[in-house]
């Protein structure tokens, strides 16, 4: 679903983030990306939606509808059958599927590509002076136009979207609260609630816990995952604890210095003996620091 | 102490920069006084003159003339709002422009900061003398010269609090799809629409106090007033103006602080 071929990445202040990137992402993957702060972690994330540009090399994604730039995916029979579930008029015969390098694309085009790509923050990054239904309706700017939702009025419609996403993540009781009266694993909910109303098919997690405390992380890192295999959501986590990545991710990639060091299924090796690879990703052997700790 | 420890401890920093700085301060205060010609002696030799002026701007105050007083305060007060709120209107956008978050083209900010120092820099009182020759006496050219003046203010304290927003919300809404109007509209107005709102406010607030001196270039309020009474040396009447417009700019800053807490 989606490509990197060798990405690379300097920053103008002279700082090399990543180096010959490739990796190749299947749909339906939770990928955690682990490495030290600075190994480009960030970074990479950053690039897939092209908050920042890269300096070299290509990004695709897979079959993307080129009249409307919305992704399809690796299953393409499934995502057309979804898509019309949520619309009874759509129609597949209008359909031009086509690689889109997203390095490439500019203006419209890109925006429509990222309202496809979700991301998680660990900060949130919700808007704390507004009530957590126009966060989650702020998911909802890209399928409106501007005047509409510069001033607020979204339809009907993305209200029941809204809506369900909260009920989703099993905070519809707050629907009508401040986001700044919400603790932190509320506030990480409703920006999960926020990329499902986004209708994200791709979701990027920018180290979606490590502002929580250990209760809260297992919380938020269950709803990730159940969101993302109920609706088939590709998900790419920046992870700081092993022992999360060992238990929700289906495959670690290791980034060191700005390079791939280390790609495994997590399936495919006895977790002792991960743990044990770690040590080049980390460049130390994994201690109990490297985990959360039991629930 | 150990003679070893004596040895590893850093040199005691230099304080001849400190008492440097402050004999330059003092240096600068006093060759001022020498210039501008100013003396203690001249104070107390003339002590009794000032208390005479006092005696007869406020014993007793003219509470009689206050009426005639109301009315021209009313417009200074008008005066006031309306140009807070024009300044305040057209502050923003070019807030927008001069914030290097925002607009990421050099050139646009650098040119913007520069049109908005050079505003700053002209005088409320020049500004109003200046469009008097242009629109002709009266409150309209002191309205403009208090908007230009409250632009300059308030787009500048703005674009600062816009460069000191939280990036991340602004990379949230990128990431949903946004284009730069959902990107104003939901990262960076909630974040700076209180202190936008609490500069107006502080603008509105010096705005009272320069509105009151704009009749004396014809531009409108109670500054023509003042104008009027000086000449005439009625120093009583003089008194109950500034003591009802202290009234009323003691009412005003009450309330616009009291809202301005409210906001954070």
């Amino acid at each position: 679903m989606i490509k990197f071929v060798n990405v690379n990445k300097t920053y103008p202040n002279g700082t090399v983030a990543l180096i010959d990137v490739n990796l190749e992402i299947k749909e339906g993957e939770f990928v955690a990306i682990l490495g030290l702060s600075g190994a480009g972690k960030s970074t990479m994330l950053r690039t897939l939606n092209q908050i920042i540009d890269v300096t070299s090399g290509n990004i695709y994604f897979s079959n993307v509808d080129i009249n409307t730039y919305e992704m399809f995916g690796d299953n393409v029979e499934k995502e057309i059958l979804r898509q019309k579930s949520l619309n009874p008029e759509f129609d597949e015969t209008k359909l031009n599927l086509q690689e889109v390098d997203i390095t490439k694309i500019k203006g419209k085009k890109l925006r429509k590509m990222r309202s496809n790509i979700g991301m998680i923050f660990q900060n949130f990054n919700i808007i704390k002076r507004m009530s957590v239904i126009q966060n989650v309706l702020s998911g909802r700017i890209s399928y409106n136009p501007t005047w509409r939702t510069v001033l607020g009025l979204f339809p009907k419609k993305d209200k029941e979207i809204a809506l369900q996403a909260l009920d989703r993540v099993d905070i519809l009781e707050k629907t009508y609260h401040r986001a700044s009266d919400l603790s932190g694993g509320q506030m990480q909910r409703v920006a999960i609630a926020r990329s499902l109303a986004q209708n994200a098919r791709i979701l990027l997690a920018d180290e979606p816990v490590a502002s929580l405390d250990p209760i809260t992380t297992f919380e938020v890192m269950r709803f990730l995952k159940k969101i993302c295999n109920e609706d088939g959501i590709t998900m790419i986590a920046n992870l700081h604890h092993v022992d999360l990545a060992l238990e929700y991710a289906t495959r670690i990639v290791g980034v060191r210095e700005g390079k791939i060091v280390y790609d495994i299924q997590v399936k495919d090796k006895p977790q002792t003996q991960i743990i044990k690879d770690l040590e080049i990703v980390y460049g130390r052997p994994i201690s109990h620091d490297d985990f959360v700790g039991e629930e | 102490m150990e003679q070893e420890l004596l040895t590893r401890i850093p040199p005691k920093p230099s304080k001849i920069k400190f008492y440097l700085t402050i004999l330059l301060v003092f240096g600068i205060i006093l060759s001022s006084a020498l210039f501008s010609g100013f003396s203690i002696m001249e104070i107390i030799r003339n002590l009794k003159y000032a208390f005479r002026l006092i005696d007869s701007m406020f014993f007793p105050p003219r509470w009689d003339y206050a009426d005639n007083v109301i009315k021209p305060l009313l417009e200074t007060v008008q005066m006031a709002i309306l140009g807070s709120f024009f300044g305040a209107i057209l502050a923003f956008p070019a807030a927008l422009l001069a914030a290097s978050n925002f607009i990421k083209i050099k050139w646009v900010n650098s040119v913007t900061r520069v049109i908005l120092n050079f505003f700053r820099t002209i005088p409320a009182l020049v500004l109003a003398a200046l469009f008097v020759a242009v629109f002709g006496l009266g409150s309209f050219s002191g309205i403009v010269a208090l908007t230009i003046f409250s632009f300059g203010l308030i787009s500048k304290m703005t674009y600062e609090s816009i460069e000191a927003i939280d990036y991340g919300q602004v990379e949230a809404v990128i990431s949903l799809g946004g284009n730069r109007l959902n990107v104003f509209r939901y990262a960076i107005l909630p974040q700076v629409l209180p202190q936008y709102i609490s500069y107006t406010l502080y603008a509105f607030e010096v705005n009272v106090r320069a509105a009151a001196v704009l009749g004396y270039v014809g531009a409108g309020g109670i500054g023509q007033y003042y104008e009027i009474f000086l000449n005439m040396r009625r120093f009583d009447f003089v008194g109950i103006i500034v003591l009802i417009s202290f009234i009323a700019v003691l009412i005003i800053d009450f309330i616009s602080s009291s809202i301005r807490r409210r906001l954070v």
